[in-house]
């Protein structure tokens, strides 16, 4: 409610593409304002060029947080410092982030950054940015407010957010060419409301049903409507363009040590529920299957480990378990705490309902796994509807390869555990074959972009031999031949899983790039506005 | 398609009829070769100093044609008195009404005149103020420089895409770009918008001294350009112009 608790507010800007003129003065009043670190830009204006000489448009594109009516980084966030006010305000809690990035690799406008250490514009501390540091800020995410501070202070002294320029953000109170508009989008008579009324506009990337609350105007109105984009605007050529600022980059924010979570917690977890499994319907011995269990239990703390590095404030890891409500990665935490004191309870006093406990947790863990990289919407390559699917079953494959592998030694041999190893290891192989194969012919139309493309077709051919082939073929024939045969095909399906889950982690998280569905017409040649007095040249008329 | 002689003058005609008229009577190209001009009232009032003129009897003077030719000839006559002979040049662009030169040859004449063959120079290097860096005093300031760097340029001479290819330049390579009197070193930021015979480095980087812009690295015309008075115009200046080649150096590839 807003402050005179009567109407909803809907805080948001407009920027018009064609007022625009690249200055850089919001991306100045914004570091200013706000303190940013070295390379840390909340508001960002892109130099954007499109065409093919003589026919060549440039235009500028002001990007940053959109804050969206549909935050994907709000429900990601495992600790709830990632919150959306009642006005729209999406905001951070510097305090309670642990600086996991969850909440980087969801936004698909590339708006977070993480500082891990101090840095400073002349190597060393000049006093003026002693004075404006901010320590709370180290290690976790940063990104813009919509300078929330002084729309609070609008409040507290009557003054209008978008009327009032000292109780605006401070990047569209000093844009020189009134290229930027604050405004509440819920008051129809607010500036950015009547703009938005008055001229078409677009929200980018609106089909991932974010609602983002930055308006983009592409048209001048009355004289110039605007295009859509020609085919060479948006094809694999322009997309590999190092130089075009709009395609997304590498990200960093999730390393190897976040593929080890997911290479370890998915082996793990797959050993665990597979073991169980041959326990129940294959004989595996109560032991054995302990034994198993113990070692899932194992590399599933190697891998939580590997994230526990990676997080930028580790001594607040416990707040991961703030938000169970919609995170997957705090329920994937909750997982964890229900498996390890099952798998102890389990080792002291053996049951079939701990032993099922046991596995059901992990199978949890396993999913919410799968979960986490799936509502990564900032990363092309994770957020594919397979990839859920795909991790749960690459997971069960590896516990498979696992088991494989354990019952080449012969004291781990099992009653019926050449036939269930091997039927479960063809299938699983199969199915995680088809699903790869599957993944890969829709990359390009699920939007993975050519450089992360390429990083997929680049392990393709291993995984179809190493992943697939190789391990349905040796734990089929395995029946017939021996249980070396066995660990063998058990050692390709755990690589093949490692391979892909390392490469579309570390390799392939190529961030959302940013978008013009829409263009001013503006430039030379072909790109140029269409006349204003008709008659003049082919576009004239 | 670049619009033909005609289509532009057609379209001034039509501009500044409609400015004219308020758009009440838009007239083309064919109705002024006919008629040579349009007219619309104006009160004598406000025709600028035609009052006074009238009323002192003054002459009618066209204040920068009369002006210039007559500064142009007296200025030669003070010249030619002290024995100064080598502004002849110079001193021939005093016209009321400048006429076209083959201006591109200035700059090539210029590279004969070092005894260099033009062709060897097959660009034109230009430069062109920085929005962010303004008269270039805030060069030394890092954070200026972090946000210039979103616009493309500040990180090198900005050749034509298709060209720089053609010459084997990828995005961010090392490049060394020579005039006929000079050299400087930079990086390729290969753009579109950019004609293929022309190169462009944005600002003035010669800086040796100055905190912090010292180790921008970055190319600069006023190493290419020449002190000459082939290149000097009437007013003493010149355009930050100079024929120059490029090729590719060893070094390191610079992020986009």
């Amino acid at each position: 409610m807003s402050a005179d608790g009567e109407t909803q507010l809907r805080y948001g800007m407009i920027v018009d593409l064609n007022r625009c003129v690249g200055c850089q003065t919001c991306t100045i009043a914004c570091k200013h304002a706000n303190d940013t670190p070295p390379g840390v830009q909340w508001r960002k204006v892109l130099d954007v060029e499109r065409g093919t000489f003589p026919d060549v448009e440039r235009l500028f594109m002001v990007v940053g947080c959109q804050h969206c009516a549909e935050p994907p980084c709000v429900p990601v966030c495992p600790t709830g410092a990632t919150k959306q006010r009642a006005d729209g305000l999406v905001t951070m809690d510097y305090d309670t982030c642990i600086g996991c990035a969850y909440c980087a690799v969801a936004c698909p406008y590339q708006a977070r950054t993480i500082v891990e250490g101090k840095d400073w514009y002349y190597g060393e501390a000049t006093v003026q940015e002693e004075h404006v540091y901010h320590d709370e800020r180290i290690g976790v995410a940063n990104k813009c407010t919509f300078c929330v501070e002084r729309i609070d202070e609008a409040h507290e002294e009557g003054m209008t957010p978008g009327v009032d320029l000292d109780y605006s953000p401070a990047c569209s109170s000093s844009c020189i060419a009134s290229a930027l508009h604050f405004g509440d989008f819920n008051d129809p008579e607010s500036n950015v409301s009547k703009l938005a009324a008055e001229n078409s506009f677009f929200q980018m990337h609106a089909e991932l049903g974010t609602d983002p609350q930055i308006k983009y105007l592409y048209e001048v109105p009355g004289t110039t409507p605007g295009r859509d984009p020609e085919p060479e605007d948006i094809d694999d050529e322009s997309q590999r363009d190092p130089s075009d600022p709009l395609n997304g980059e590498l990200q960093k924010f999730w390393d190897y040590r976040a593929a080890m979570n997911f290479i370890m917690g998915g082996m793990s977890t797959g050993l665990v529920i597979m073991a169980t499994l041959a326990h129940f319907v294959s004989g595996l011995s109560e032991t054995a299957l302990l034994y198993l269990t113990v070692a899932g239990g194992a590399g599933m703390a190697v891998g939580l480990s590997f994230v526990f590095f990676e997080i930028g404030r580790k001594l607040r890891f416990w707040r991961v378990l703030m938000r169970p409500q919609s995170s997957w990665m705090t329920r994937e935490t909750y997982a964890v705490a229900a498996f390890y004191p099952a798998l102890a309870a389990d080792v002291v006093w053996p049951s079939t309902w701990l032993h099922l406990v046991v596995a059901l947790t992990a199978l949890v863990f396993l999913y919410c796994q799968a979960r986490i990289l799936y509502a990564a919407k900032g990363i092309p390559a994770w957020r594919v509807e397979l990839v859920p699917t795909m991790i749960v079953l690459t997971g069960l494959l590896e516990g498979v390869g696992l088991l494989g592998i354990a019952s080449g030694l012969a004291s781990w041999r099992f009653e019926a555990s050449m036939a269930f190893i091997s039927y479960w290891g063809v299938f699983l192989a199969l199915a995680n074959g088809m699903l790869w194969q599957r993944y890969i012919a829709y990359a390009k139309p699920r939007g993975i972009p050519p450089l992360a493309r390429q990083e997929l077709h680049r392990i393709t051919p291993t995984m179809r031999l190493l992943g697939h082939l190789s391990p349905l073929i040796l734990f089929a024939l395995a029946t017939a031949f021996s249980y070396s045969m066995l660990a063998i095909a058990g050692v390709f399906a755990v690589a093949g899983g490692v391979v892909w889950k390392y490469t579309v982690i570390v390799r392939a998280g190529y961030q959302q790039g940013f978008a013009l569905p829409k263009m001013p017409q503006r430039g030379s040649g072909t790109r140029a506005a269409p006349s204003r007095l008709g008659g003049l040249g082919e576009r004239g008329a | 398609m670049p619009h033909a002689r005609d289509e532009i003058w057609d379209a001034v005609c039509k501009a500044a009829s409609h400015s004219l008229t308020d758009g009440e009577d838009v007239r083309d190209l064919d109705w002024f070769k006919e008629n040579g001009f349009m007219l619309k009232p104006f009160p004598q009032l406000q025709w600028y100093l035609y009052p006074a003129l009238r009323e002192q009897g003054l002459r009618f003077e066209m204040p920068y044609q009369e002006r210039i030719k007559r500064h142009g000839a007296q200025l030669a006559n003070r010249l030619h008195e002290i024995g100064v002979d080598w502004w002849e040049k110079q001193l021939e662009e005093y016209e009321p009404l400048p006429g076209y030169q083959p201006y591109p040859d200035i700059w090539s004449d210029f590279v004969r005149e070092t005894g260099r063959d033009p062709e060897d120079y097959p660009f034109f290097a230009l430069t062109a103020r920085s929005m962010q860096y303004s008269w270039g005093a805030n060069v030394g300031i890092p954070l200026i420089n972090e946000v210039a760097n979103n616009i493309s340029g500040h990180k090198g001479v900005i050749i034509n895409r298709t060209r720089g290819r053609e010459l084997g330049l990828q995005e961010g390579d090392p490049v060394e770009i020579e005039s006929a009197t000079g050299v400087t070193r930079g990086h390729a930021v290969l753009r579109e918008g950019i004609r293929p015979d022309t190169v462009l480095m944005i600002g003035q980087f010669d800086h040796w001294a100055t905190p912090y812009a010292k180790d921008l690295n970055l190319p600069s015309l006023n190493s290419l350009t020449a002190l000459s008075l082939s290149l000097t115009d009437s007013t003493g200046s010149s355009a930050d112009l100079a024929r120059v080649r490029i090729r590719k150096t060893d070094g390191e590839r610079r992020k986009a």
